[in-house]
């Protein structure tokens, strides 16, 4: 009775979402590639959140061994096998997406969050504090990205932590230079001298009228990263900077299941690849989707 | 000699939207003649750029041609193929866009730019070409024309780089010249030296123009004849005399009536009421009719039917029909 | 009409820094304004014309404090707006508002109507939630729009519905002086003479007055008590309207008024012919900066630059032609 009630108080709230012809969501639904890109991930992500309740061998995704079951091939029983440590390889792939995802969606938050903030800082006051700003993007754009990744978590302990705050620090000033690029071409813009003509101070002027108006390439751009930044991570746990065992993670799974390959054991390596694989993939065309769906100009081009 | 050297029937535009297929040209009539200085004025949204376009099959996509005739020396435009308008384009029929600094090409200098036309149309070795090129930068009102042919477009004001573009327009000498808004762009000291020019070389050159403005004023100053657009269809058309003195239809009434005219500084701008609609297709009858002051019960259902004022003045609009 | 001064520019000089090079930076200084006088009269609307160089946008932005002029005085309720104090001129802002030329360019895309125009009232008032409601819906009915338009975006209006907004975020806390900078070139002819009556109507309502910049002299003839003529930075002529409509003085403005294009085939009014082109602001003409295209040049305007003479009741120009009479 009380369940009904607030079900029908929700979708009151909600209005009915007409799609409206030429409207750019309505472009999207036309591009069956990035709906099943969509999908892919939706149930990707759903799978990773319930992870534990799906598969029985939960334990084993997080890292318990189960040297009795070691090196099976794929069977009804595990659907992918299991690795030297007799672990379902089906459940690490499961639990190792949650850790590709999360790590994912943080690195490309993060630098998207800073590097819009710096980005705009600097397009828009110029002077000095753009100087600044930018020298030191730049210092940190001279490095190879992976290197330094690999360097900054070397130093510091392998951790999941810490490689995303190493993959993070390389990949904040290319949205540092796109926010300010697109700041610089904004910032002329009338409304700004409207608002300047009103008294609005500065960073009121900046969170209100220039960012709002930069911030769709550069989510378009974070989107498209999405899949690079997991692979990243894989690489980088992949060469042993990464996550540590016992976590489950698909570049590390990888890295495991290389010696094995060579004696046969092929599952053990390619079921994560696959995942990386297909997870990557999906991303890609999902961003590569929205930069032409969100461009009056190209939009067209997905029907 | 006047022999009709471009004449239009029921040309139809059509672009194709997310929305459905919107017409932003509905059955265009007119005619020219060898010589002429012909007008086509109207306001954003009337379709008188795409009608220049049309002319030279340069309808950018989502639009295309989807009906009528454009009859040049009575080939038809609208069949040819692309390779035969590339034989008309420049060489034939040529045109001068609004904003010379987006249309001229900034990699190249003007001299290359218009050696290329040139040289596509063969008209000769490339010293002639050189030389003709000089030649016709000077009768432009270009002084320094070996300095512009060397120049690259944004080293160049506003003016003379209309002028450059004007004689991109004319150096492969077509019949016809295609002038869409070729002065907004400018101020208004340079726009008068422009027009002057176009004026001038359609006396000196036999060229035929058609001139495409929102502005009625540089249309009376110039124009021979011309046709009055409003959304995708035409109003009114006549001779300059007729348009401005024998005004017929309400629209080209209310466009002359809210222009701020210096000789009659009024206490009000008399203004058309409501604004020009952007779903122009769910209208029937005449598009006109829900901001007319005349408007009668049919104008809403029935199209306006085309009624001859004159040899040369027609209306499209139920208040000149006789038949009632 | 009161001739109370609400605006007095005194010696205005503006200058903008190039920076230019990339290995051996070079500073390229070009003067806009050079030593500009002028007066604004309350309640007036002054029309400035010009062709682009001229520096009457220039001379807006410097209103407006956009930009900081490097000299002079602009005198404003007994203070100068030049050297105020960075907060003190946040205060005087209230004052002294803006309309552009291209709504959709002065309107931020992501904001709605609502929002737009209360932005100003939420900036420098303390005013709220229903009262502010109340105050934004009454600045869209001034200006001729409805509640209806209180939720869309600027891209879901015509051009006309646009600037309409923008008026009304103008005058959202009172200004008395409002800068239009070519506020209906952007509008069709049929939008732009509702928008010209509506700016007429608002100025009487509201006792404003208004700096009328435009390259549109039909419009500015229209519009204005009098008429300002701008020549690469400097004021050439000024005088009531009527007076410069029907006998115009420098050579310049005579030819700038002659050249307006008049939707009347039988006019047959002479054109006067102007040679060569506007030259470049960064290496200006010596003596008066026009002789370089005035068709009655003479060596002294060569050499030296004529002061402002008075040649009638509140009617000034500057030229050498009018020693001679």
């Amino acid at each position: 009775m009380a369940f009904s009630k607030i079900a029908k108080r929700l979708l009151n709230r909600f209005p009915t979402f007409e799609i409206e012809q030429g409207s750019t969501i309505w472009f999207f639904r036309r591009d069956r590639i990035a709906l099943i890109s969509l999908a892919f991930i939706v149930i990707l992500s759903i799978l990773a959140i319930l992870a534990p309740l799906i598969t029985p061998y939960a334990n084993e995704g997080l890292g318990e061994p189960n040297i009795l079951q070691k090196l099976q091939t794929p069977s009804v029983v595990h659907p992918f096998g299991t690795d030297s440590l007799g672990r379902d390889i089906l459940a690490r792939i499961l639990f190792g997406a949650r850790t590709s995802l999360i790590a994912g969606l943080i690195i490309v938050a993060a630098a998207v969050l800073i590097g819009t903030i710096s980005g705009a800082v600097a397009g828009y006051f110029g002077g000095w504090i753009d100087e600044v700003i930018m020298r030191v993007t730049d210092i940190f754009l001279a490095f190879p990205p992976l290197l330094l990744a690999m360097t900054v978590a070397a130093v510091l302990e392998p951790s999941l932590k810490n490689a995303i705050l190493a993959i993070t620090l390389t990949w904040w000033p290319w949205y540092t230079r796109l926010a300010r690029a697109q700041t610089v071409s904004v910032r002329e813009r009338d409304y700004v001298k409207a608002a300047h003509g009103m008294g609005v101070k500065n960073f009121t002027i900046i969170l209100r009228h220039i960012v709002p108006n930069i911030i769709t390439p550069i989510l378009v751009q974070g989107t498209l990263d999405i899949g690079a930044a997991i692979i990243t991570v894989s690489s980088l746990s992949f060469l042993g900077l990464g996550v540590p065992p016992p976590t489950a993670e698909w570049g590390a799974m990888v890295r495991e299941g290389r010696e094995y390959i060579q004696i046969g054991k092929w599952w053990i390596p390619t079921f994560p690849g696959l995942a990386l694989f297909l997870t990557t993939m999906a991303f890609n065309f999902l961003g590569d989707s929205i930069q032409v769906v969100t461009n009056p100009k190209t939009r067209g081009e997905t029907l | 000699m006047a022999e009709t050297l471009l004449k239009v029937n029921d040309l139809q535009v059509a672009f194709s939207t997310p929305r459905g297929e919107f017409r932003a040209v509905s059955g265009v009539n007119f005619s020219i003649q060898t010589g002429q200085f012909y007008g086509i004025v109207g306001e954003s949204g009337c379709g008188k750029t795409i009608t220049g376009r049309a002319i030279l099959k340069l309808v950018p996509p989502p639009g295309r041609i989807v009906g009528g005739q454009i009859l040049y020396h009575n080939n038809d435009v609208v069949q040819m193929s692309e390779s035969e308008m590339r034989q008309i384009r420049g060489r034939c029929i040529s045109m001068v866009f609004q904003d010379p600094a987006a249309a001229l090409n900034p990699l190249f200098t003007i001299g290359q730019q218009i050696s290329a036309v040139m040289k596509r149309h063969k008209m000769g070795s490339n010293d002639t070409i050189h030389e003709n090129a000089i030649h016709l930068l000077n009768d432009l009102g270009l002084s320094d024309a070996e300095l512009v042919y060397d120049s690259y477009p944004h080293r160049l004001s506003g003016g003379m780089q209309q002028r450059a573009m004007i004689a991109m327009a004319l150096c492969a000498k077509p019949d016809l010249i295609i002038a869409d808004e070729p002065t907004s762009a400018l101020d208004v000291t340079i726009q008068n030296q422009i027009l002057e020019l176009l004026v001038q070389t359609q006396r000196e050159r036999g060229v035929t123009i058609i001139l495409i403005t929102h502005d009625l004023g540089v249309v009376a100053e110039t124009c021979d004849e011309v046709a009055v657009f409003y959304l995708g269809r035409i109003v009114e058309k006549g001779t300059i005399g007729e348009i401005f003195h024998y005004t017929s239809h309400p629209y080209t009434k209310g466009l002359l009536a809210a222009l701020p005219n210096p000789k009659k500084l009024q206490q009000e701008l008399s203004v058309i009421p409501g604004m020009i609609p952007s779903n122009p297709d769910a209208l029937r009858g005449c598009p006109f009719e829900p901001r007319c002051f005349a408007r009668m019960t049919k104008c809403g259902l029935i199209d306006p039917p085309t009624v001859r004022l004159s040899t040369s003045h027609q209306v499209n609009c139920h208040l000149f029909n006789r038949v009632d | 009409m009161e001739a109370e001064i609400l605006v007095k520019i005194k010696g205005l000089t503006v200058e903008f820094v190039y920076s230019m090079g990339f290995i051996k930076r070079q500073h390229k200084r070009v003067t806009v304004l050079t030593n500009f006088d002028l007066e604004i009269f309350r309640g007036e609307t002054l029309g400035v014309v010009g062709e682009s160089g001229c520096g009457k946008t220039t001379l807006a932005n410097a209103l407006a404090r956009f930009i900081r002029p490097s000299a002079g005085q602009i005198l404003f309720e007994n203070l100068d707006l030049v050297t105020l104090a960075v907060n003190d001129l946040r205060l005087i802002r209230r004052n002294i508002q803006t309309v552009f030329q291209n709504p959709f360019n002065s309107l931020n895309p992501r904001m709605t109507v609502a929002q737009l125009v209360a932005e100003p009232i939420i900036t420098q008032t303390d005013l709220r939630k229903s009262a502010l409601k109340k105050r934004v819906l009454e600045l869209l009915e001034d200006v001729g729009l409805t509640a209806e338009h209180l939720d869309r975006h600027p891209h879901e209006l015509s051009g006309g519905q646009a600037q309409r907004v923008a008026i009304a975020r103008a005058l959202a806390l009172n200004p008395q002086l409002l800068l239009l900078d070519e506020p209906t070139s952007a509008l069709d002819v049929s939008v732009q003479a509702q928008v010209i009556n509506l700016l007429e109507k608002l100025q009487h309502q509201h006792t404003l007055t208004y700096l009328f910049i435009s390259h549109s002299l039909g419009v500015v003839q229209h519009i204005s008590n009098r008429i300002g003529v701008m020549y690469l930075g400097e004021l050439v002529e000024i005088a009531d309207r009527d007076e410069i409509v029907s006998a115009p003085q420098h050579p310049y403005t005579k030819a700038l008024f002659s050249s307006t294009p008049i939707p009347d085939p039988d006019s047959g009014h002479k054109r006067i012919h102007l040679e060569g082109t506007v030259p470049s602001l960064s290496v200006p003409p010596s003596g008066c900066r026009f002789h370089t295209r005035c068709p009655f040049v003479m060596e002294i305007c060569r050499v030296e630059k004529p002061l402002s003479q008075k040649v009638g009741f509140g009617h000034w120009v500057n030229c050498h032609l009018l020693h001679n009479s």
